[in-house]
């Protein structure tokens, strides 16, 4: 034990005598970290915020498709749907988008069923504000705190807008969804379902698309094949389909990033090879020295060991912090804009801190171990030779 | 005598404090029940479980047609058609957003606030 | 008994290479216990390679080296590091010190591998520091020393382990003639302490010193004379 501390205080000052190609390494080292752990930070918390608003879904979403685009969608499908066995509700759905051009922004605006209460939405503003629960009227809109901050509003104001024959609607803001949820509601309005159709222009015995509810999940592959065969041009589209979806297209992202950051991959990989494959005469010779003063070969590598593990080690754990303080805590900057999206209305972060300690350790093992073995073997080579046969040459 | 392995030592435990510390923060903070209740409550107004982020364009809720890799693009490799494109960012309307800011704290009304 | 016993030793370097070198050729040599032996010779003589063969630093091609009665050619590397660590002290000509390092880390290298407590090892180091004038010097980078300091340095640094047999080459070929006595006399101490000693050396200064018990001479890698 002693002897491993001695060791261990002597690579630390071995690694002080080059100080700027070790604070090199281990700020490389750390930048990789920080990017890699960063891109999975981010992609993990999004795709993880993702199911859980999936876990409310609808289990399948149906469309209509003519010319491979969208159309609105008969509510026949949702009576004919509704009969088959399984299916808990079936429920058209009117919503859209709407572009403001005061401020540059994209809305969603949503249809609410019918009959929705305020408490339904905003459950601790009925406690606080209001004495008795009114549905929400003809003319009213909830709104996400986006909508309301673009547009200049406070609740209780009115939202303009212009409806699908250019005429002005006006809505009054009953109220703002909570900043918790804003994640998914920071862009979105919520209107009677006729006041979306109005807007939108959407016949009464048309939705946009169905949101049926099958409560058994391991019905719903069948579900969706007979929703096929009784909907021509029907598209349906599981819980499953979209878990997968979102998981391809964070990995897309990801992927693109991390390619997009093999140069710094690449200038670690130099550093690194520079620190272990090509050990120089004056390595050679200190290390002759060691074996000399009686170190055998074993505390050589371990010395070398110790020295990898120590910059490695520091250059992980300083890249992982700031990378969880950089996503978690300061609105991940530097890699928003890859993630997010071009944007008008970016929802405001932090985002939910979905960590996984699996991955972290994953990344810990494809980063700090391999960095630890490559040394050995150069040092090996060295430490197995004569002190004679180095000092000589 | 080890004063540098001391040194190094109080290093890594302050960065190994901090590691830690994250982990009990995502853990914490990471899905508290309160989100939980409210994502539950506005979910069904939701047209799907997209955050919305996850486009080109913030605004697309389905990523449907604009998305590498989704299960029901119209065709492989399509590419986005949105008017923000992929590649160019959207004319900067931060200076029209900001003039017409309003400051949170007007926003008292409801239980919109941050 | 003798310290160290070579029986028909050779070392050949780059062997079976065009380059090939015989440094030393079938030498054999009985080193009594506690006395101290000159190697003397031109350069060239294998003086050097043949402290490396006893300093267990490099193997013999042929022939066979038993120290303190133990046959050390074939132990294995591992082996032979640890018998160098505990039985022989090395006093290269170059000194061979870690430049980056202070005095005391260079005392300190030789001991860490033994697991020694931490106020043995100051205790052990403090001892040789003062014996060797090198307390003043404690903090100071090696590479930042006079000539006579390294050599003070390095003679401590081979006695750390307080070893039985000191090898030493060439101790004052960088080191003026008011030095060099003063290294002398660190040797005459050392041969006061009953260690073996074994001085590779052509300085007229060190052969007339009167510190030798013996003195052998080496041409060619081959003993050509020995004179008590």
């Amino acid at each position: 034990m002693r002897s491993f501390l001695y060791s261990f205080d002597f690579s630390i000052r071995s690694l002080l005598r080059r100080k700027t190609k070790n604070l090199s390494i281990t700020l490389l080292f750390a930048l990789i970290v920080f990017i890699f752990s960063g891109i999975d930070f981010m992609s993990n918390s999004l795709y993880e915020s993702t199911l859980r608003a999936l876990e409310f879904q609808p289990s399948i979403i149906v469309q209509k498709v003519k010319a491979g685009r969208q159309v609105p969608i008969s509510l026949d499908g949702a009576d004919k749907i509704s009969n088959i066995f399984g299916v808990a509700e079936v429920r058209g759905r009117v919503w859209g988008y709407y572009f403001d051009p005061y401020t540059g922004a994209n809305y969603t605006i949503m249809g609410a069923p019918e009959g929705l209460l305020e408490r339904d939405i905003l459950p601790t503003s009925l406690d606080r504000f209001h004495k008795e629960t009114q549905p929400l009227r003809h003319g009213e809109a909830f709104a996400g705190i986006g909508v309301l901050e673009a547009r200049g509003l406070i609740v209780g104001e009115e939202l303009y807008f212009n409806d699908c024959e250019d005429k002005p609607v006006a809505f009054k803001v009953r109220g703002a969804f909570s900043s918790t949820v804003s994640l998914w509601t920071y862009d979105m309005i919520v209107v009677t379902e006729a006041d979306a159709r109005s807007l939108f222009g959407v016949d009464r015995r048309k939705a946009w698309d169905l949101a049926v509810y099958v409560p058994n999940e391991f019905e719903v592959p069948r579900v969706g094949e007979k929703i096929i065969s009784m909907i021509p041009g029907a598209r349906v589209i599981a819980t499953d389909q979209l878990k997968r979806t979102y998981g391809s297209s964070f990995g897309f992202r990801s992927g693109v990033l991390l390619a997009s950051s093999m140069t710094c991959l690449l200038a670690f990989l130099i550093l690194a090879y520079d620190r272990v494959a090509g050990l120089s005469q004056e390595e050679q010779k200190e290390i002759a020295i060691l074996k000399a003063v009686g170190w055998q070969t074993r505390d050589v590598i371990r010395l070398n060991m110790q020295q990898s593990l120590i910059l490695s080690l520091s250059g992980f754990l300083l890249g992982i912090v700031l990378s969880y303080y950089h996503v978690f805590a300061t609105n991940a900057p530097l890699l928003r804009m890859v993630f997010s999206g071009w944007s008008v209305l970016y929802p405001p972060y932090p985002l939910p801190p979905f960590v996984d300690p699996s991955k972290i350790f994953g990344l810990m093992f494809l980063t700090v171990v391999p960095f630890i073995a490559v040394g050995i073997v150069p040092v090996w080579k060295a430490s197995i030779k004569d002190p004679e046969e180095v000092f000589r040459s | 005598m080890l004063s540098h392995l001391k040194t190094y030592c109080a290093l890594v435990a302050v960065l190994v404090a901090l590691f830690v510390g994250a982990l009990v923060d995502s853990q914490l903070r990471c899905f508290p029940a309160n989100t939980a209740r409210r994502l539950k409550c506005i979910s069904p107004l939701l047209p799907s479980a997209d955050p919305g982020l996850n486009n080109s364009a913030r605004y697309i809720r389905h990523l449907g047609l604009a998305t590498p890799g989704s299960a029901f693009t119209d065709y492989p490799g399509q590419p986005d058609y949105l008017p923000s494109g992929m590649a160019w960012a959207p004319p900067d309307f931060a200076g029209l957003l900001q003039a017409r800011a309003v400051p949170a704290e007007r926003l008292t009304i409801g239980d919109g606030l941050p | 008994m003798s310290a160290i016993s070579v029986e028909k030793v050779s070392k050949i370097h780059n062997s079976g290479r065009p380059n090939e070198f015989r440094a030393i050729v079938d030498l054999s040599i009985d080193i009594p216990s506690g006395q101290t032996t000159i190697l003397a010779g031109p350069s060239g003589s294998g003086k050097t390679t043949f402290l490396a063969l006893l300093g267990l630093m490099s193997r013999p091609s042929s022939g066979r080296i038993a120290i303190q009665g133990k046959e050390t050619t074939l132990l294995s590397e591992s082996f032979r590091t640890v018998f160098r660590r505990h039985h022989i002290g090395f006093v290269f000509q170059h000194f061979n010190l870690v430049p980056d390092l202070t005095v005391k880390e260079n005392l300190d290298l030789v001991l860490y591998p033994n697991g020694m407590t931490l106020k043995r090892i100051r205790s052990v180091r403090e001892h040789v520091l003062e014996r060797f004038g090198l307390l003043n010097k404690a903090d100071y980078r090696a590479a930042l020393l006079s000539g006579g300091e390294k050599q003070r340095l390095a003679i401590g640094r081979a006695l750390m382990n307080d070893p039985e047999i000191v090898l030493i080459d060439e101790p004052t070929a960088h080191l003026d003639t008011a030095l060099s006595k003063k290294v002398i006399d660190l040797f005459l101490s050392l041969k006061k302490e009953k260690r073996t000693l074994i001085i590779a050396s052509h300085d007229p200064l060190v052969l007339e010193s009167g510190i030798a018990d013996r003195l052998v001479h080496l041409r060619d890698g081959r003993l050509v004379e020995e004179a008590a």
